[in-house]
C-alpha cells in the first residue's frame, strides 16, 4: 500500500478513527493489527519475516537481558545478526553474490553457475531489519532493558508509518512512546496531518513530475551528452529528496496522529555547505544508524589516520550498499567517502586559497557558493545511483561534458509547459518552505497567520495536490532500499 | 475530535466547490485516454463535415464501419456519419457526451444513433486507471445518476452496488485526483487509432501483425489492451459455446409472448433526450445492438420506445448471422465482416426509418 494511494487515506483514516475509539491500553493492537495489515497488502506471505525477525529478537533481546555482562550476551547477538543480516542477505543480496560470483569465476577461467533467486525483494526490509537490529544491539550494550510485552514489541517491529521507508527508529526512543496512553490532541493532529499534506505535495507534485525529464535520459544514456546527462542527474537528485523526505514527513505525520513522535530524517540537506554537513542533514535516522552501531565501534576518528579514512570508506561503503544491490549504489558511497577525504586533507589548502581570494570577507556569497558546490557534488554521486549499472555510470560521467547548449533538447522540457511551470512553482514554494523553516517553526508561523490567510494555505495546498499531483501508481523510490 | 472531522470536511467541500467551478468555466470533454480523446476532438472540430453520429460502446464503434453505412444508404437524404461510440461508454457516459452534443449551437448533426444500453454498474478493463470512468460525473449528472438508479428495477443488492460505485467516482472527480494535472500534459500518441470516421473493425489477423512488430511509439496500455483483445479471440475459437449460449439467450428474450413495455426513470430520461433533440431538429433513435447479456432487462426498455426512435437488429431469431462464428471476433463482438454485414443491415433499417421528405443536410 503507496502512501500516496486512495486505499492508504481509506486505510489511514479507517485505523485513524478506530485508535481513538478504543481503549487506551489496547490501542496497541489497533495498531500492529494496522502495521501487519498495511505489510500483507503488497505481499501477504512475506509477513512470514517480519514475525521471524519479531521472534528471534523479542527471544534473544530477553536472554541477553538475563545475563550479567556483554560477554556473556555475546552470542545472543550473534544469533539476532545472523537472522536478520541472513535474511537481507538471502532476500535482497543474493542474486547480487550470485551474479558477481559467476562473472568472477568465468573470468577467473573456471566458469560456474549459482542460480539465481527468484524471490521478491521483500519491502522496506533493509528498514526494519536495521529497527530490530539496533534494539538488539542496544540490549547488548545494556542501554535498554529488553522489551517483556511481546505485543509492543512487535509493533516496534512493525509500526506501519515508518514500517517500509523509515525514519529507522531507535528502541529508546520508540518503545517507551508505543506504551504511553494517548488521548485525543487536536494540535497533534493537526500538526500531523500538515505535515502528512506537505510530504504528499513533495512526492505527488514535485517528486513524480520530475520523472518525465529524467528516465528518457537514463532509460537510454548512449543517447544523451552534456546538458541533458546533467540536468537529469540534477532533478534525479532533486527527485529522490522529495520522494524520501515526502515519505518520511507522512510518516512522521502519520506517527504523530498516533501520538509517536519519530525522529527527523531531512534538515534541508540542499543547504548543506559542505558533504560532512550533508550527511548530517541527509537521511539522519540511516546515518546515524551507521555512525552508532559500525563507525563508532570501528574506532571513529579515533584512530590513526589511515585507519580513521578506512573506516570512512567502508562506512561508505556499507551506506551505499544498504540502498540496494548493485555496484552502482556501491559506488554512490564511495564517492561520498571520496568527498569527505579529499575534503579533508584539502581542507588547509582550500582555507588559504579562500582567504587569499577574499571568500572569507564575503560570508554569504560564500555560504551560497558551498551550497551551490555541495549540491553539484550531491548530484554527481546521484548519477552513478540512478544509473542501471556500473557501466553506464562510467558512460555517463564520461558524458558530462563538454557542455554546449545545442545538446539540448528542448522540445523534453518545453512540450508541456505547463507542467514545467507547475513544477518550478512547486520547487519555489518548496524552497520558501525550506527558507522559512530555516528561520521558525513553519507550524508555528502558519498558526500565527490570521484565520483566512491560512486557510487559503491549506486550501491551495490541498487543491494542488489533488489536481495537480501524479496519482498514477508510481512506488516510492526508497522502497526498494 | 469532531473538530478536527469538520474541519476536514470544510476543506473537502471547499475543494469541490472550486473543482465544480473549474468544470463550469473549462467545460472540456477529457477522457484522459488519447484515442477517445482524439475521436471527440476530431468530431468537434469536423462537426459539419457530418450529419450523422453513432454513439455507443465497443459493439458500435468495432460493427458501424461509416463509409459502408453512408453508401448502403438511400442516396437521398445524403448521409456523412461519424462513429463516436467508445469502448466501455454505457449510461450515464453515453447520455452526457449526448448532452454535450445536443448544447452545441446550431446542432450540427441530424440524426444521432444512440445504443441502447443498461447503466454503468462498475468500471469496465480498458478503464481502469484512467479518468476515463471519471470524466463525467458532475454534480448534475452525478444527481441524475443517482435517481436513474433508485427508480431502476434493480435489485437493492445491485443498486447499493452500483451507487457506491458512482458515489467513489464522484468523490475522486470532484475532489479532482489528478484530472487537472492530467488535463495539461500533452496527448499521448494515438497508434491504433480511429482514423475511418471513428470506425476501428476487429480483425485478428491485423491485431496478430500489429502486435508482433507495434509502432516505436506504441503506448504499453494499448499494447497490453490489444493483447487482450486477441487473448479473447483465441478464448473464443477454442470455446465457441459461449456464443451458442449468448444466441439462446436473445433468442429466448425475443421469444418471450408476453413482452410489456417497463415506464422506469430510465425510460423517462431518454424520453427527455429525444424531446430536447426534437428541440433542436435532431433525430434521436436508439439502437438494440447484437451480442448483449441483457435483453430481457433492456426489451422492457426498448419497447416502451416510440417506434420511429429505436431500431433492433438483436433478434437472433431474425438476425442469425450477427450471431454466426463465422462473423465474431469475440463472444462480444463482430469481426470486420461481420461488421459490415452488420451495418449494411443497418443502413437498410435506417433508410426505413428516415422519411424520405426529411432533408439530412442542415
Amino acid at each position: 500500500m503507496l502512501f500516496n494511494t486512495e486505499a492508504y487515506a481509506i486505510f489511514f483514516i479507517g485505523v485513524a478513527l478506530l485508535f481513538f475509539r478504543w481503549p487506551s491500553q489496547y490501542r496497541w493492537v489497533i495498531l500492529l493489527g494496522a502495521s501487519y495489515f498495511f505489510y500483507m497488502w503488497w505481499e501477504p506471505d512475506y509477513i512470514i519475516l517480519i514475525l521471524l525477525s519479531t521472534a528471534v529478537d523479542y527471544y534473544t533481546g530477553l536472554q541477553m537481558g538475563r545475563l550479567p555482562d556483554q560477554p556473556s550476551r555475546k552470542k545472543w547477538l550473534y544469533l539476532s545478526l545472523l537472522v536478520n543480516l541472513g535474511l537481507l542477505a538471502t532476500f535482497k543480496y543474493f542474486n547480487f553474490f550470485a551474479d558477481n560470483w559467476n562473472s568472477l569465476s568465468e573470468i577467473m577461467g573456471m566458469p560456474t553457475h549459482l542460480p539465481y533467486s527468484e524471490w521478491l525483494l521483500p519491502v522496506g526490509i533493509s528498514f526494519y531489519t536495521f529497527q530490530t537490529l539496533s534494539y538488539t544491539i542496544e540490549v547488548y550494550r545494556g542501554r535498554i532493558k529488553p522489551e517483556k510485552h511481546l505485543g509492543v514489541f512487535a509493533l516496534y517491529v512493525a509500526f506501519f508509518p515508518q514500517l517500509v521507508s523509515g525514519p529507522i527508529e531507535r528502541a529508546q526512543r520508540l518503545l517507551p512512546q508505543l506504551k504511553k496512553k494517548i488521548g485525543f490532541d487536536y494540535k497533534r493532529v493537526k500538526s500531523g496531518l500538515l505535515l502528512m499534506a506537505w510530504g504528499l505535495f513533495k512526492k505527488a507534485v514535485i517528486g513524480d513530475r520530475l520523472a518525465v525529464y529524467i528516465e528518457p535520459v537514463f532509460d537510454n544514456p548512449y543517447d544523451h551528452q552534456g546538458w541533458p546527462v546533467v540536468i537529469a542527474a540534477i532533478f534525479f537528485g532533486i527527485r529522490v529528496y522529495c520522494d524520501l523526505s515526502g515519505y518520511s514527513d507522512m510518516a512522521i505525520g502519520a506517527a504523530r496522529i498516533f501520538g509517536v513522535d519519530l525522529m527527523i530524517n531531512f534538515r534541508r540537506p540542499f543547504h548543506a555547505t559542505s558533504i560532512r554537513d550533508f550527511w548530517r542533514r541527509w537521511h539522519i535516522s540511516l546515518s546515524t544508524w551507521f555512525r552508532d552501531y559500525l563507525y563508532i565501534p570501528l574506532g571513529g576518528n579515533r584512530v590513526v589516520k589511515w585507519r580513521w579514512y578506512f573506516n570512512l570508506v567502508l562506512v561508505f561503503a556499507a551506506v551505499g550498499f544498504w540502498h540496494g544491490a548493485n555496484w552502482t549504489f556501491i559506488g554512490f558511497g564511495l564517492i561520498h567517502a571520496a568527498y569527505i577525504l579529499i575534503g579533508d586533507m584539502t581542507q588547509l589548502t582550500r582555507n588559504r586559497l579562500d582567504r587569499a581570494l577574499g571568500w572569507n570577507r564575503l560570508p554569504r556569497i560564500n555560504m551560497i557558493r558551498q551550497i551551490v558546490i555541495t549540491f553539484l557534488l550531491y548530484s554527481f554521486s546521484m548519477l552513478i545511483c540512478r544509473a542501471n549499472n556500473i557501466t553506464e555510470a562510467f558512460y555517463l560521467v564520461g558524458q558530462l561534458f563538454p557542455l554546449n547548449l545545442s545538446q539540448l533538447n528542448v522540445p523534453m522540457y518545453t512540450q508541456n509547459l505547463p507542467d514545467l511551470l507547475i513544477l518550478l512553482a512547486a520547487l519555489l514554494i518548496m524552497e520558501g518552505v525550506h527558507i522559512l523553516q530555516s528561520r521558525r517553526s513553519v507550524y508555528g508561523w502558519l498558526n500565527a497567520l490570521p484565520f483566512w490567510v491560512r486557510w487559503s494555505i491549506y486550501i491551495l495546498l490541498a487543491w494542488m495536490i489533488f489536481a495537480l499531483g501524479i496519482f498514477e501508481e508510481r512506488a516510492f523510490i526508497y522502497f526498494q532500499f | 475530535m469532531k473538530k478536527i472531522i469538520l474541519k476536514c470536511l470544510v476543506l473537502a467541500v471547499v475543494l469541490m466547490v472550486i473543482n465544480q467551478c473549474l468544470y463550469q468555466l473549462f467545460p472540456s470533454v477529457y477522457f484522459g485516454q488519447p484515442d477517445a480523446d482524439h475521436n471527440w476532438n476530431y468530431l468537434l472540430e469536423h462537426a459539419t463535415d457530418y450529419n450523422l453520429i453513432f454513439m455507443g460502446s465497443s459493439r458500435i464503434v468495432r460493427h458501424i464501419d461509416p463509409e459502408e453505412f453512408n453508401a448502403a444508404c438511400d442516396p437521398a437524404p445524403k448521409i456523412r456519419s461519424y462513429n463516436m461510440g467508445l469502448g466501455g461508454m454505457q449510461p450515464p457516459e453515453s447520455y452526457y457526451l449526448l448532452e454535450k452534443i445536443l448544447q452545441m449551437k446550431p446542432a450540427p448533426f441530424r440524426y444521432i444513433l444512440v445504443e441502447l444500453e443498461l447503466f454503468q454498474t462498475s468500471g469496465s478493463w480498458e478503464n481502469i486507471g484512467t479518468l476515463r470512468a471519471e470524466h463525467w460525473y458532475t454534480f448534475d449528472w452525478y444527481f441524475r445518476a443517482v435517481r436513474l438508479v433508485l427508480g431502476s428495477g434493480y435489485g437493492s443488492a445491485r443498486k447499493v452496488k452500483t451507487l457506491t460505485w458512482y458515489t467513489h467516482q464522484w468523490f475522486r472527480h470532484s475532489l479532482n485526483s489528478g484530472y487537472t494535472a492530467q488535463q495539461l500534459r500533452p496527448p499521448g500518441s494515438i497508434t491504433f487509432a480511429s482514423w475511418q470516421h471513428g470506425y476501428e473493425a476487429r480483425n485478428a489477423e491485423k491485431l496478430a501483425a500489429w502486435l508482433s512488430s507495434p509502432p516505436p511509439n506504441a503506448r504499453e496500455d494499448l499494447i497490453a489492451y490489444n493483447r487482450y483483445m486477441l487473448e479473447t479471440h483465441e478464448r473464443f475459437l477454442e470455446n465457441p459455446e459461449r456464443l451458442e449460449a449468448l444466441k439462446r439467450k436473445s433468442m429466448a428474450a425475443f421469444s418471450q409472448p408476453n413482452r410489456t413495455p417497463g415506464k422506469s426513470a430510465h425510460h423517462s430520461l431518454i424520453r427527455n433526450l429525444i424531446q430536447r433533440a426534437k428541440t433542436q431538429n435532431v433525430d434521436l433513435i436508439f439502437l438494440l445492438t447484437p451480442r448483449s447479456y441483457f435483453y430481457d432487462q433492456l426489451l422492457p426498455l426498448y419497447d416502451a420506445l416510440p417506434a420511429e426512435h429505436k431500431i433492433e437488429l438483436a433478434d437472433a431469431n431474425r438476425y442469425p448471422q450477427f450471431y454466426a462464428r463465422e462473423y465474431s471476433f469475440n463472444v462480444g463482438h463482430l469481426n470486420e465482416a461481420g461488421a459490415q454485414l452488420f451495418t449494411k443491415a443497418l443502413a437498410r433499417r435506417f433508410s426505413e426509418l428516415i422519411t424520405p421528405d426529411q432533408p439530412a443536410d442542415q
